[in-house]
């Protein structure tokens, strides 16, 4: 299975979300 | 481990556009202070608005990961007054995840986006009733047992 397409652009994310009547799903993370 | 699950990907992508920020990056420092972030895993789910609408801590096997997910998710619906989503969703984890740890926060909310759909009392003491029968240890009884009966 192909993994998740995350993004780092949060305005690109909130334009797609909206155009997709989606939500975004923001995972702020620290590489461990 | 989480999102390598076919099951947490597969919902991720049919919901929601997936963002990650780095906050180790100084590029993911606006995002940082602009959503008071202050500790990870740190999961936020955003209006297209830019407006953060629910949100939780820690990390979760997919066991748990998803049933979160899905109440985070309703919890947003709820907040952008799509009742009915939000039942839909609340139903979908009491269903399929009925002994997951959020479960009885989606049975407390499944009484209130219902609820607020009829306006009928009946729908919110009926359902918040099931937290007694299903989940009597639960904070999520508690906070509803003002309600109780006796």
């Amino acid at each position: 299975m192909a993994p998740i397409q995350w993004t780092d652009d949060f305005e690109t994310a909130c334009h797609q979300a909206g155009q997709d009547h989606k939500l975004v799903l923001l995972d702020f993370f620290s590489p461990t | 481990m989480t999102y390598s699950d076919p099951q947490v990907i597969d919902t991720i992508t049919a919901r929601f556009v997936p963002m990650q920020i780095n906050t180790q990056e100084a590029a993911g420092l606006p995002l940082v202070q602009r959503f008071y972030q202050v500790w990870t895993p740190d999961l936020r789910v955003v209006a297209p608005e830019g407006v953060d609408l629910s949100h939780w801590n820690g990390y979760l096997p997919p066991a748990e990961f998803l049933p979160q997910l899905l109440v985070a998710q309703a919890h947003a619906l709820l907040r952008l007054h799509d009742e009915p989503g939000a039942a839909a969703v609340y139903r979908e984890v009491l269903e399929r995840f009925p002994t997951s740890a959020v479960a009885p926060e989606a049975q407390y909310f499944f009484a209130v986006s219902a609820y607020k759909q009829s306006h009928q009392a009946s729908d919110l003491l009926d359902n918040w009733h099931r937290l007694q029968l299903r989940y009597p240890a639960s904070l999520w009884r508690v906070k509803q047992s003002f309600a109780e009966e006796g």
